[in-house]
């Protein structure tokens, strides 16, 4: 612009374009305002009472709650006034850190801690978490290679065999309001649950495009049953599954499980549970530990 | 579980296992046919019969395998083994384990059937090569005509949504066909390279590496649990575990794929390949006959194409299961001789109330040619003259004779 050789506007279209002066609009001041965040913050589904609790009703949230808490971690704040789709890869839990904790931010980053923080989705928070309370050895907390091993098999039962009942039994909500509004927080679809594809609904060999699912129900009762009965005998009276010593991962996905159940409205799911005590009783007593660990955020509304 | 609450007393007793075809040397084409299969064998041997059909909607859940005796039906493995358990002449394959063991043997079941069952999906429907040079050739040759254009793709979309979820599906959503260099000339113009519409679409990438480690991870445990033994739990007898393991590795290791991912890495590991063996020989000892099999006839391929809805609870046995059995026969013989004594019965009543009841008077250009029925017959209400015409040229004539009488008057 101040070159010599700039070319500069001639004098009529200079006129022409006075006509259409620049306005800068001023700046509009919205009401919400994000806090700086100065404890690391869990996003998630909201509770089943939000009044009176702060545990979630999404089997995927309350697990890494349940795993928050077991670890060790204390005074995390929880928030569920987020919708679905505004977390990460549109799945909740998300972790909402300030820069500080981070365990690979170099020093400057941390000293440039605006309280802007760092978004954590789900699958980085052992990281950040070994990162805090100092990592796990090898065995992961199990017992032995064994119990390790062992733990792999539970997780797929009750990944598989029981989410599946969940899903199934899972309550859909039907009203108008819920058909028109875009933003609904999507169950895992049954058929990303079970290990093998359920039919379609009219056969595979109609003329039909493929709509549905034929699903079966029987099946995934019994299967659910066969479940929950071994997971009582295994449990029988030790403090931690597997006979660990300290909580591991495989204890937060059965507490979160368990509570979902026993807070489910399908009575045929509930009475598999409160038939076994022994599981009633260690959930009840995990509950308060894990529920010890976080306290719910004031959600501040600007005037 | 949809099994039937009827007593077993109706209908035959034999036990007939509906599977996925065989196809070379696989047993079935579906690690779940083939478990069943085995687990029958073991438990049950000589007491049951094989059909391979390759219709998975003669199931009452839509799935095969099945299994039907009489009237009861058992439809997907875990009823099938349920069911069997409950046999009186059944061989309990998980006796002499304790209850702990017991409820760990669930688990390791649920394990292997997700998580194998998953990596032997990917290798069988996800990865291009294996499906167009093998899977989709075997489901065709199994298929009749109707189905086989379309049904394949089908069941390869079904796969789409667990391996998706799992992080196991890798097509590709556009065909590959075009290389680059060949591009089309449009009215003299080169037709511009559309860029990869995948780029901007957040897709995880897929890593075969990852896939290889994920098999690795879950061969690990199953190999320092199998230790030396010739099977899990260290029995004699293969349980449970041992015919589910052995049924995904059969499948894997005796279908000839052209792109081996997982079953490279199960080959590293001789212990679970020489386990696999054991189970099937123990299964099938070389001089044991194999069960009695019957090959299903598509009798029902276009009724199939009728978009029906399944009735959730459905106690009608597959049709060919009753066929073979003497007392169906015998019903089915009454029910024809019944069925064609009803229709002989009435058109001889017909023609006896033609030839007493009625007279028919035949009538050629205007004469009465002859009369059949009853002669005395009076001239009564009763009476119901027909006029039969000759068949071929008289009509005309008669019409004109008709015609001419009507002008007359």
């Amino acid at each position: 612009m101040a070159s010599p050789f700039a070319l500069s506007l001639p004098q009529p279209l200079r006129h022409f374009f006075n006509l259409f002066p620049l306005y800068t609009h001023p700046v509009i001041d919205s009401p919400d305002k994000a806090r700086p965040v100065t404890s690391p913050t869990l996003w998630i589904s909201p509770p089943f009472s939000p009044d009176a609790d702060v545990l979630s009703s999404d089997v995927e949230c309350l697990k890494w709650q349940a795993y928050l808490a077991l670890r060790g971690l204390s005074d995390v704040a929880v928030r569920w006034d987020v919708a679905v789709d505004g977390a990460l890869d549109n799945r909740l839990p998300n972790l909402h850190v300030p820069l500080k904790t981070l365990p690979g931010a170099s020093p400057d980053v941390k000293q440039q801690d605006d309280g802007e923080g760092e978004l954590l989705p789900a699958h980085l928070i052992p990281e950040w978490v070994d990162g805090q309370v100092g990592g796990s050895d090898a065995l992961e907390g199990y017992a032995s290679e064994a119990a390790r091993d062992e733990s792999r098999a539970w997780v797929s039962l009750l990944e598989g065999n029981v989410h599946a009942a969940l899903v199934l039994h899972q309550p859909t909500s039907t009203s108008f309001l819920s058909l028109l509004s875009p933003y609904q927080n999507k169950p895992r679809p049954l058929e990303a649950v079970v290990s093998h594809p359920p039919a379609p609904l009219f056969g595979i060999s109609s003329l039909l495009p493929l709509y549905g699912t034929h699903v079966n129900v029987d099946a995934i009762e019994q299967q659910y049953k066969e479940a929950i009965s071994s997971l009582s005998e295994r449990l029988g009276t030790d403090k931690w599954f597997l006979g660990s010593s300290s909580p591991t991962a495989l204890d937060a996905l059965v507490f979160a499980y368990l509570h979902c159940i026993l807070h489910s409205k399908e009575h045929t799911l509930r009475f598999e549970v409160t038939r076994r005590v022994n599981l009633v009783a260690w959930e009840r007593r995990v509950q308060s530990q894990v529920r010890g660990a976080f306290r719910p955020v004031e959600v501040v509304r600007q005037p | 579980m949809s099994e039937s609450k009827l007593s077993p007393l109706l209908g035959s007793r034999d036990i007939v296992l509906h599977l996925w075809p065989k196809h070379k040397d696989l047993l079935s084409f579906d690690p779940a046919s083939v478990a069943a299969l085995l687990y029958l064998q073991l438990a049950l041997p000589g007491h049951f019969s094989v059909a391979y059909c390759a219709n998975p909607d003669l199931s009452p859940s839509g799935q095969l395998p099945f299994l039907t005796q009489g009237l009861y039906h058992a439809s997907g493995l875990s009823s099938i083994i349920a069911f069997v358990r409950r046999h009186p002449n059944a061989r309990n394959l998980d006796a002499g384990l304790s209850p702990l063991e017991t409820a760990q043997l669930t688990a390791r079941i649920a394990h292997v059937d997700s998580c194998y069952g998953d990596l032997v999906n990917h290798m069988l429907y996800s990865l291009q090569e294996n499906w167009i040079d093998v899977t989709r050739p075997a489901l065709i040759s199994m298929l009749p005509v109707p189905q086989r254009y379309y049904v394949p793709a089908r069941i390869r979309e079904s796969h789409k949504a667990r391996l998706e979820a799992v992080e196991l599906w890798d097509v590709p959503e556009v065909e590959e066909e075009e290389p680059e260099e060949q591009r089309r000339v449009v009215f003299g113009k080169r037709r511009k390279h559309r860029p990869d519409p995948e780029a901007h679409h957040f897709k995880k990438t897929f890593n075969r590496e990852q896939v290889v480690e994920r098999a690795r991870a879950l061969f690990d445990v199953y190999d320092r649990m199998l230790g030396d033994d010739r099977f899990f739990m260290g029995n004699e007898w293969p349980t449970t575990l041992d015919v589910l393991f052995a049924a995904h590795s059969h499948v894997l290791l005796d279908l000839q794929l052209p792109d081996p991912l997982v079953t490279s890495a199960l080959t590293s590991y001789p212990r679970l390949v020489a386990h696999c063996r054991s189970v099937l020989s123990t299964a099938f000892p070389p001089n044991s006959p194999f069960p009695p099999t019957h090959q299903q006839g598509w009798l029902s391929s276009l009724r199939c194409l009728i978009p029906w809805p399944r009735t959730p609870t459905s106690h009608r046995s597959n049709h060919a299961a009753l066929e073979g059995s003497p007392e169906a026969r015998e019903i089915e013989r009454r029910y024809k001789l019944w069925r064609w004594g009803f229709i002989a019965g009435s058109l001889l009543v017909s023609a006896a109330y033609v030839l007493y009841a009625v007279s028919i008077v035949l009538v050629k250009d205007g004469d009465v040619v002859a009369r059949i029925g009853a002669d005395d017959a009076p001239d009564d209400d009763d009476e119901s003259e027909e006029e039969e015409d000759e068949v071929g040229g008289e009509g005309e004539p008669e019409a004109e004779a008709d015609a001419d009488a009507a002008a007359e008057e």
